[in-house]
């Protein structure tokens, strides 16, 4: 008989849904429905069960094609890679579990590493304006039980938080919002009118790439100082209607993400939304939250914060200590200079996600890929190590975009024979002691 | 709470001979004796196969404990986050089998375990975890080397807590508190501002024992008698441990002892000894006196004495160290308001029915009359306590103090 | 009518490349949800195409076949949308100005019609890139 398992993790965006049904089958390999997940979220469950899976390490032979390889053999290439590299890029991260990581870290102390996860190319900038300015913010059921200003600023959850507007941000009857989204003034900031806009009660378009002065006028606003008659296309006289009724309200949060982050300014943009938020506490209650999309990103920043006090981009190389410094020690850049002998990816997919020139200088070292899936890096990888698919074959610890820690669950076995992140990492780590004792490769 | 040691250590015997014992409880004062442990515990004597530690020249006690300190969690890791300055200089490397250590006040969970341990302490109590964030918490505590951790779960603006006190439901609080303990392997009952910090959700506070909650109609009084009620009723082996409403402000003196008055009649009921029912913690930050920051000065000795004299309360000083830290506590409006006096960037989380955390960067500059007198009162406070088996020595590290500053001491490496 | 157009690129997530990507980098979804570009209709009457139709679309990195389509979430003239994915990211500037992250928003790009070229799929893209395919 087919079994149903409640109060499954989602493991696609930061929403981090808790609240995921699915049916298995009887033998526990196959999931047959999802419930209550969206449409990405339902995707991802129904991929385990799609044929093609990749369940044994492959490596790539000089006429391009790939080869299937023990996953010893595999572990041992990768050891070695390592082992030998002065400066290892270890890239990802951010779709794995807590536990995979920990261990993860102590390879690259080992090796000489550098370990960065998805903000780099994400919410990177937001973690830059957070160490320069501090962030005033809160957990999402802060949200959903108090909130009736919500600005949506550059993010488009409509599209990358499915189903954050309904359990949290705009439509739920929290418990000192009982009149749901009838009770909330909603606002959307974008360069176009999304499909999240078109549920707000107001829409302020902005010009591309402005962002920071139309929250530079909106601060200034804020402050009850004179404004331009138009800041980045939008109207003064709109700038001071919309700051006054949020003043009005008595729990406000700006949600933000990419349109902010990627745009010119990048951190910058994020600092002065900050700065708005902390000036607008003068006046009433007020936070600001980054809308996280990977769903253990936020994880992967917790973990290297108390192992080694930053939330990205750590350079581990010197193996002594431990140095963050944006631009110097972030994965792009890193490629982009050359900086590295060797790339060592797990649960990404940088050939998809970075700028071409990053991969191109990626492609020339010696790369190992360890993910579910054939993806843009795994084939153009020496060695892709598959391994069961986190939050859905095998568990582990995951933090959420407000940074609150829900355990992801096992609901079906991973296909025969396939490792975890954490057993192949063990492994890898192993091996790694077994060389560096025999004096190195 | 648990031990991070290996099985394999639990189960040996070992002798530690040659060192100068101090013991005060049984008044040993430098005796040259020998200590024998097996399976974990001192014993009387150990086999023949006891691994020898030599300790010539050496002082052997009890390892140190450190009752309250923020040392693992959310607000921890994210003081750790927003403060990238603070590992400047700060990340290395010791010779042998160590991870690297960084942070000057806020430690690294490795440099944590590493530097209490160089220092002694073989415990240290995170006094803040909010329920909903434990397993972060126990995360990080996994991570810990060598020193073992626990950490208390906050009560005091619980949705559940104060619906239940207002309601006067004593045993319902007890069982809510029980679930709580459970779910969050937490150790004890923690209360910080008392409802001030779910007033705090709407910008608001509660800064006297009879400000009422916002919506919830429930005073800090209230709340801290039910919450020493509940905990007498589960017969817990800790008190009620209290962090006062109106924290470092001058004259709040007022507000520490109306708090500690509350204890006054009632008793402890429990199977472990304690004759205690309230610890009020980092009472230094609790004994200001004066109308402003103009006439600021000590009320360690309107507290002290009131303390002396009643006998079923225990109290940590809360000492505080002329130099750069990094002050975090539930008590999110406190953090509101400090930032607004050294505009130093500021961090803040409410967290959804339970409580929030703040953090700002601070500077104990000896020059400063105020904080030179913060650190004068740290000393008054335990040279004026009578009992020192009711005054712990602590920091709230690192809050007023980078506890581990003193390896700052050490000299070059 | 021109031959060429010059837009200011924006490379965002949308709910059909999200889906894409679980159903599998390599599945006809990821395709069709990432290989196009969304396009005003006014920029569309300006190069003269009809939507559906292929261009090339070229920054200072490099150039990318995409299908020009008609956007749901309303542009501004001028502003053009290609989802993320390898797509769009051959032709992002991998600029970071010490930041860490590239122009994924915001940067120039011409537009030509190229009707009658073939979009790679998403492992070709890259790997052409890398000069690892072998024709």
């Amino acid at each position: 008989m087919p079994k149903v398992v409640t109060d499954i993790i989602c493991p696609f965006c930061g929403t981090l849904c808790d609240d995921i049904e699915c049916t298995v089958s009887d033998d526990n390999k196959t999931i047959l429905q999802v419930r209550n997940a969206c449409a990405i979220g339902a995707e991802k469950f129904n991929h385990q069960k799609l044929p093609g899976r990749v369940t044994r390490p492959r490596m790539r032979q000089p006429d391009g094609s790939f080869k299937e390889v023990s996953y010893d053999d595999a572990i041992d290439w990768t050891a070695k890679m390592l082992v030998k590299s002065r400066k290892t890029l270890m890239y990802g991260w951010a779709s794995t579990s807590c536990q995979a990581m920990s261990i993860g870290h102590e390879i690259a102390e080992k090796v000489g590493g550098i370990v960065d996860n998805c903000a780099t190319v994400c919410h990177g900038s937001s973690l830059i304006a957070i160490e320069d300015v501090g962030v005033p913010s809160c957990t999402l059921g802060e949200v959903k039980n108090r909130a009736d200003r919500v600005v949506f600023w550059g993010c488009n959850p409509a599209h990358a938080h499915p189903r954050h507007m309904s359990r949290y941000s705009i439509f739920p009857r929290g418990f000192f919002t009982v009149k749901g989204h009838k009770g909330r003034k909603i606002y959307v900031v974008d360069c176009r009118y999304t499909d999240t806009a078109k549920v707000a009660d107001t829409f302020v378009q902005v010009k591309q790439g402005y962002d920071y002065e139309l929250l530079n006028a909106f601060r200034t606003a804020a402050r009850g100082e004179a404004l331009p008659d138009e800041v980045g296309g939008v109207p003064k006289e709109k700038i001071i209607e919309i700051v006054e009724e949020l003043k009005q309200g008595r729990f406000g949060i700006i949600f933000f993400g990419m349109g902010l982050t990627h745009t010119m300014g990048r951190n910058h943009n994020i600092d002065i939304a900050i700065n708005l938020t902390r000036d607008m506490n003068d006046f009433t209650k007020f936070n600001i939250m980054a809308m996280r999309g990977h769903w253990n990103v936020t994880g992967s920043g917790q973990v290297l914060g108390w192992q080694y006090g930053f939330p990205y981009a750590v350079d581990l190389s010197r193996r002594d200590q431990a140095r963050h410094q944006t631009g110097e020690t972030t994965s792009v850049d890193l490629l982009n200079r050359n900086e590295v002998e060797a790339c060592f990816y797990i649960a990404t997919d940088p050939g998809a996600h970075f700028p071409i020139d990053a991969m191109v200088s990626s492609s020339k070292k010696p790369t190992v890929t360890i993910d579910p899936h054939i993806n843009c890096t795994t084939e153009i990888s020496d060695i892709h190590i598959p391994v069961a698919m986190v939050g859905v074959e095998t568990g582990g610890c995951a933090y959420r975009m407000d940074n609150v820690p829900i355990e992801t669950r096992k609901v079906v076995d991973a296909p025969e024979g396939m490792l975890t992140d954490e057993e192949v990492l063990t492994r890898i780590n192993k091996r790694v002691d077994e060389l560096l004792a025999a004096g190195g490769v | 709470m648990s031990s991070s040691q290996p099985e394999a250590f639990k189960m040996s015997e070992y002798i530690i001979k040659n060192g100068h014992v101090f013991d005060p409880t049984q008044g040993i004062k430098g005796d040259k004796t020998d200590i024998a442990i097996k399976d974990g515990k001192i014993v009387d004597k150990a086999g023949s196969g006891a691994k020898v530690i030599d300790a010539k020249g050496k002082t052997v006690m009890a390892g140190a404990l450190e009752v309250h300190a923020h040392v693992a969690g959310p607000k921890v890791n994210a003081g750790r986050w927003y403060r990238p300055e603070d590992k400047h200089f700060d990340s290395h490397k010791k010779p042998g089998i160590t991870r690297i250590e960084g942070g000057k006040s806020i430690p690294t969970v490795f440099k944590t375990g590493y530097e209490y341990a160089r220092m002694g302490f073989t415990f240290a109590m995170e006094a803040a975890m909010p329920p909903l964030y434990a397993r972060h918490v126990h995360e990080e505590i996994h991570d810990t080397p060598i020193i073992d951790e626990g950490a208390l779960p906050v009560f005091g603006n619980n949705w559940f807590i104060l619906e239940y006190i207002k309601n006067e439901e004593i045993e319902n609080t007890a069982a809510y508190i029980s679930w709580i303990l459970r779910q969050t392997k937490g150790y004890g009952v923690k209360c910080v501002n008392p409802g001030g910090t779910e007033a705090w959700a709407w910008g608001l506070n509660c800064l006297s024992i009879h400000d009422p909650v916002p919506y919830f109609d429930i005073t800090p009084a209230e709340i801290i008698t039910g919450l020493i009620k509940a905990n007498e009723f589960l017969g817990l082996p800790h008190s009620m441990h209290l962090h006062q409403n109106n924290l470092g402000n001058p004259g709040n003196y007022t507000t520490t002892i109306d708090s500690l008055k509350l204890a006054e009649g009632l008793k402890a009921k429990n199977n472990f000894g304690r004759e205690q029912v309230l610890h009020s913690t980092h009472i230094q930050f609790h004994s200001y006196k004066g109308t402003n920051w103009g006439d600021f000065e000590s009320g360690a000795k309107e507290v002290m004495d009131y303390v002396n004299k009643q006998k079923n309360l225990t109290i940590d000083t809360g000492n505080v160290t002329l130099d750069e830290t990094t002050t975090m506590t539930a008590d999110g409006p406190f953090e509101h308001h400090l930032h607004s006096l050294n505009h130093l960037k500021w961090f803040n989380v409410d967290v959804e029915l339970e409580t929030a955390a703040g953090i700002v960067p601070f500077i104990y500059d000896p020059d400063n009359a105020v904080f030179a007198s913060q650190w004068a009162v740290g000393l008054e406070i335990a040279l004026y306590a009578k009992d020192p088996m009711r005054c712990f020595i602590t920091t709230d590290h690192p809050l007023p103090a980078c506890l581990l500053v003193a390896d700052v001491q050490e000299g070059p490496r | 009518m021109e031959k060429k157009i010059t837009l200011n690129l924006i490379t965002c997530r949308t709910i059909q490349q999200g889906v894409g990507m679980e159903a599998g980098k390599t599945s006809q979804k990821y395709f069709d949800a990432c290989t196009i570009i969304h396009m005003h209709p006014e920029d569309m009457k300006k190069l003269g195409i009809w939507k559906n139709t292929n261009v090339r679309v070229t920054s200072s990195v490099g150039s990318v076949i995409v299908k020009a389509v008609e956007t749901r979430e309303d542009l501004v003239p001028g502003l053009g949308h290609i989802p993320m994915g390898p797509w769009a990211n051959r032709i992002v500037p991998a600029y970071t100005y010490s930041t860490g992250e590239p122009c994924f928003k915001g940067f120039p790009v011409d537009v030509e019609i190229a009707a009658n070229e073939p979009i790679m799929n998403s492992i070709d893209v890259v790997k052409d890139a890398c000069g690892l395919l072998r024709k």
